[in-house]
């Protein structure tokens, strides 16, 4: 008999066992359920987002042009409300989108941190119930293959049966290569319900490439998985260690891995606590004089300059100038505070990659995030447009206070010594509605080539110790 | 008895030689002790950027004071605030406030992560709803909040739960496959008592498992164990973990008792596990999401933009409602600046209170939400082990009551400056010191303890549920048949 001939016979037999096995339709069962309920509950959530996002986004810039007439930088005082668009793919791979804030405020002297995650609207846990199509397969599959599989060569040393097939010249290659493919048909069988149900919860919903990519990166995962599964059952003295073996490889890729390399580089590259980004911010902003003395000196310095005794008499408005100069001292001091905050995020994902050496799921994981739209930097890309948007709207707000002499309403304000400005509908209509156009998918797929390696990588290697582990099954067989 | 303690020894060294005890225990052991480690240095940070905000905001509040010293002196004493600047209450209030800020969790080092998505600051002015005010948010990485930090909590639910199951799961079954079992009924030992010397043997393991999760608990609680209730706070954690950890022991002893082979015993643990960690408190989640469905955060945001809207208009009326919450200002004569003071007091006060309405349906039905989960969590030990080693730690309900004692300091504010403000008197520099400063309370463990018994009687009565169904199936003789 050939070698292939030898693999397709243990494959068969691996399918049928698998087949009579009550195991695999609980498991498949279990699988469904999980799915659907996933997928369903994703897509509910995705829906209620964008409709929800375009409802406030419209009705936000209805109320900026039609606010009352007023001081402008009262207009910039009042801001304006962002929400983030959220990619259809967030429904199958949620990413960080659920922990960032949804909504951001946009006002003169902050850069405010994003609010409202929705994952505390949802009243969803990190730890216990986190029920999404990617984590399903980055940990319940894995978890699945685990107890379907772990017995797989074990047993069979077990019982006796491999010395069985070795006396009959199958090799341990064959022997490893059927198990896989029997295995894998068995897994295919258990996850076929599930993952088609997935797919008509999501069909046409989510783009095409999107879904293939995540599938792609899913299978190499499986793969991935089942081999260190098989590799661990080969060198395992029972059934019982190899099962032992397979837990801790799934507690340390799915959970220790991930959470103690975030902790790590959160403790590497600490991220500064809100307490001590406010207090970062004051102590910037108190090298600068109190706002008393400014307002003194910069009245004092035009009333000088133009040779006049009123405030009335100059050609600009020194409290525009002040409002400018302490916008400029305000933005250097949130923005610099919240521009470290987010390299550090950045820092601490860079860092938080080099994991994926360590365990297959968390180069998965990335990879899965960065396909779908869902990863970090995303976030921050729309952070900065956010940003940006505010910038021009304050400097808007305050240059016109300044320069514009058409909204000065020629008095003195009867409590501070500042000019009365009054602006209406066409300044607010000057500010444009904020447009963001989220990176494509190549660009976020070149931006993860690293991740792209790893699963490589990781897919190879695995391949690779199957193969020597299975050699030393003759060893371990009698 | 002496086949019992003969059985018991036995299991004991083949566990020791096989590495079920050893691997296991160093496992739970380095995990746990990484796990405070990282608690601790969480906690410490925490009280130290407390102490940083405090510094600055003293810092900048002197900084003012020495304006006003200077204005006093040069060009003082004034009868009414020479405008808008340090000697002005309103540009005090400002300017110069304090931020409310809540001190770390008794306990924090036991669930460090639990509490990151939590206001950790207000800042709270009089006249003003607490809502709209300022408030300082997380700003851990979302990666790090998707992912988890890995603390105490993650090692008890995660890690502890999996090594007794690991060490468990063929309690009864690996018997059965290799034949002991049938050995042992054509004998005068009762198959009950080797299963009993099995599960003691394991018990004793698990013990082990707790105690060195109890060890690491200790350690990380550091000074704070000192402070108020803190040894009655980590002995009801350390009995949580215990329960938890036999939880999973008696459930593996069930399921060993009622399945057959070694493979499908783990399969129903692991599909118990996944029910209890993953599926049961997502669908409870999700039930409560969609029987009590809190609007979106952007429909809050636009109720509280659209918000004044409701409050009428008229200001007279408005001042009169004012005066008569608030009798002590009756007889003050107003010039116009107070009158306006006032005004804008009476109007952020109805707003604040229209404000809180639509707040209170939005949290009323997030509190339902809370109260559903709380009241099913009986179906998930993970679930009860979770809510209780937060309560234990001091982290469930805590920003509830950091936002109502807030709100109260937010009154002790109004009565240190409406006077000031409605008088148009002016904010000597004498007053700096007199500002109020917030402290923030802890629930005493007499107000907590009530409901923590009431969970850890729940997990108590899962773990005697498994135990004393596995008792009554091993009674019948039917274990190994």
């Amino acid at each position: 008999m050939t070698r292939l001939s030898h693999i397709a016979i243990i494959a068969k037999k691996e399918f049928r066992q698998y087949l009579r096995d009550r195991r695999l339709y609980l498991a498949g069962g279990l699988i469904f359920f999980l799915f659907s309920s996933a997928s369903f509950m994703g897509r509910h959530v995705s829906q209620q987002a964008s409709a929800t996002e375009r409802a406030f986004s419209s009705d936000e810039r209805e109320r900026w042009l039609n606010q009352a007439d007023g001081m402008p930088h009262s207009a910039a005082h009042h801001g304006v409300y962002l929400i983030r668009p959220q990619p259809a793919s967030q429904a199958m791979e949620p990413g960080v989108s659920l922990w960032t804030g949804a909504v951001v405020f946009l006002e003169a002297h902050n850069r405010n941190l994003f609010r409202f995650p929705p994952a505390r609207d949802l009243g969803q846990s990190r730890r216990l119930g986190e029920l999404s199509l990617a984590a399903l397969l980055e940990a319940g599959v894995c978890l699945l293959v685990v107890l379907l599989a772990y017995d797989a060569i074990a047993a069979e040393r077990e019982s006796g049966t491999l010395r069985l097939m070795m006396a009959q010249s199958v090799s341990p290659g064959s022997i490893a290569a059927g198990k896989f493919m029997g295995t894998l048909g068995a897994l295919a069988v258990a996850l076929a319900p599930a993952l088609a149900c997935a797919t008509a919860v999501f069909w046409g919903a989510v783009p095409w490439n999107t879904t293939v990519l995540l599938a792609a990166t899913y299978g190499a995962y499986l793969l991935q998985v089942l081999a260190i599964v098989l590799t661990i059952s080969s060198l395992a003295r029972t059934s019982k260690v190899a099962l032992f073996g397979g837990l801790t490889f799934w507690l340390w890729n799915c959970t220790v891995v991930p959470q103690a390399a975030i902790t790590i580089v959160s403790l590497q590259w600490p991220t500064p606590n809100p307490l001590e980004l406010q207090a970062a911010i004051i102590e910037e902003q108190s090298i600068h004089p109190t706002l008393w003395d400014r307002r003194e000196a910069i009245n004092r310095r035009y009333l000088d300059k133009y040779g006049v005794s009123s405030l009335l008499d100059l050609p600009v408005n020194p409290d525009g100038i002040l409002l400018l100069e302490q916008e400029a001292y305000d933005t250097r001091a949130t923005g610099r505070s919240v521009k470290r905050l987010y390299d550090i995020h950045r820092q601490q994902d860079r860092s938080y990659r080099w994991a994926a050496l360590a365990a297959p799921s968390v180069g998965t994981q990335s990879l899965s995030r960065a396909i779908a739209g869902t990863d970090l930097n995303q976030f921050h890309e729309f952070a900065d447009a956010a940003e940006e948007y505010r910038q021009r709207m304050v400097r808007l707000m305050n240059e016109t206070t300044a320069y514009d002499s058409s909204i000065r309403t020629g008095t003195i304000h009867s409590r501070a010594e500042v000019m009365n400005v009054k602006a209406g509908k066409d300044l607010w209509g000057r500010l444009p509605r904020f447009q963001y156009l989220p990176g494509d998918l190549r660009a976020r797929l070149t931006e993860n080539c690293w991740m792209i390696a790893a699963s490589i990588l990781w897919s190879v290697a695995s391949g690779a110790v199957l193969a020597v582990a299975v050699q030393r099954v003759q060893r371990f067989a009698a | 008895m002496s086949r019992l303690w003969t059985i018991l020894r036995h299991e004991w060294r083949l566990m020791y030689r096989d590495g079920h005890i050893v691997l296991p225990l160093v496992i739970v052991a380095i995990t746990s002790f990484t796990a405070a480690h990282w608690g601790r240095i969480s906690v410490e940070r925490q009280r130290e950027s407390a102490q940083r905000l405090a510094a600055a905001e003293r810092n900048r509040m002197l900084r003012e004071q020495s304006v006003a010293f200077r204005l006093w002196k040069t060009n003082g004493p004034f009868a009414k605030a020479p405008a808008y600047g340090p000697l002005d209450p309103q540009y005090v209030r400002n300017f110069a406030g304090f931020s409310v800020i809540g001190s770390p969790t008794p306990l924090g080092a036991l669930a460090e992560a639990s509490d990151e998505l939590d206001v950790a600051a207000y800042k709270v002015v009089p006249s003003g709803s607490i809502h709209t005010s300022g408030a300082a948010h997380t700003t851990v990485n979302p990666l790090q909040l998707l992912i988890g930090s890995f603390d105490l909590e993650l090692v008890v639910i995660v890690i502890l739960s999996l090594s007794v199951l690991g060490i468990s799961y063929s309690i009864v079954s690996a018997e059965r496959e290799s034949g002991v079992a049938s050995l042992l009924l054509s004998t005068s030992t009762h198959p009950q008592v080797l299963v009993f010397a099995k599960v003691l043997s394991r018990g004793a393991v698990v013990v082990l498992f707790c105690a060195s999760v109890a060890a690491a608990g200790l350690w990380a609680s550091g000074d704070n164990l000192f402070g108020v209730d803190g040894v009655e706070r980590l002995v009801v954690w350390t009995a949580t973990v215990l329960l938890y950890g036999f939880f999973w022991l008696m459930a593996a002893w069930f399921f060993g008792s009622i399945a057959g082979s070694s493979s499908r015993i783990a399969l129903l643990l692991g599909g118990l596990w996944l029910a209890s960690v993953v599926v049961i408190p997502s669908v409870l989640r999700f039930a409560a999401a969609r029987l009590y469905p809190v609007a979106p955060r952007t429909a809050f945001l636009d109720a509280i933009r659209r918000g004044p809207d409701k409050v009428p208009a008229n200001d007279s009326a408005k001042q009169e409602a004012f005066l008569q919450r608030h009798p002590e200002f009756a007889g003050l004569s107003l010039g116009p600046s107070g009158t306006a003071q006032l005004t804008g007091a009476a109007r952020s006060e109805e707003w604040a209170g229209v404000l809180d309405q639509i707040v209170d349906k939005y949290e009323g039905q997030q509190q339902r939400q809370r109260k559903f989960v709380a009241r099913w969590s009986w179906l998930s030990p993970s679930l009860l082990a979770q809510r209780t080693l937060r309560d234990a730690a001091g982290i469930t309900g805590r920003e509830e009551r950091f936002r109502n004692q807030a709100r109260t300091y937010q009154q002790a504010l109004e009565a240190f400056y409406w006077p000031l403000l409605f008088g148009e008197r002016v904010f000597t520099p004498d007053l700096y010191g007199l500002i109020p400063r917030f402290q923030y309370r802890e629930e005493p463990l007499r107000e907590v303890m009530p409901r923590t018994l009431l969970l850890v009687l729940a997990i108590a009565a899962w773990v005697g549920g498994f135990g004393f169904a596995a008792f009554l199936v091993g009674l019948r003789n039917r274990v190994f048949v």
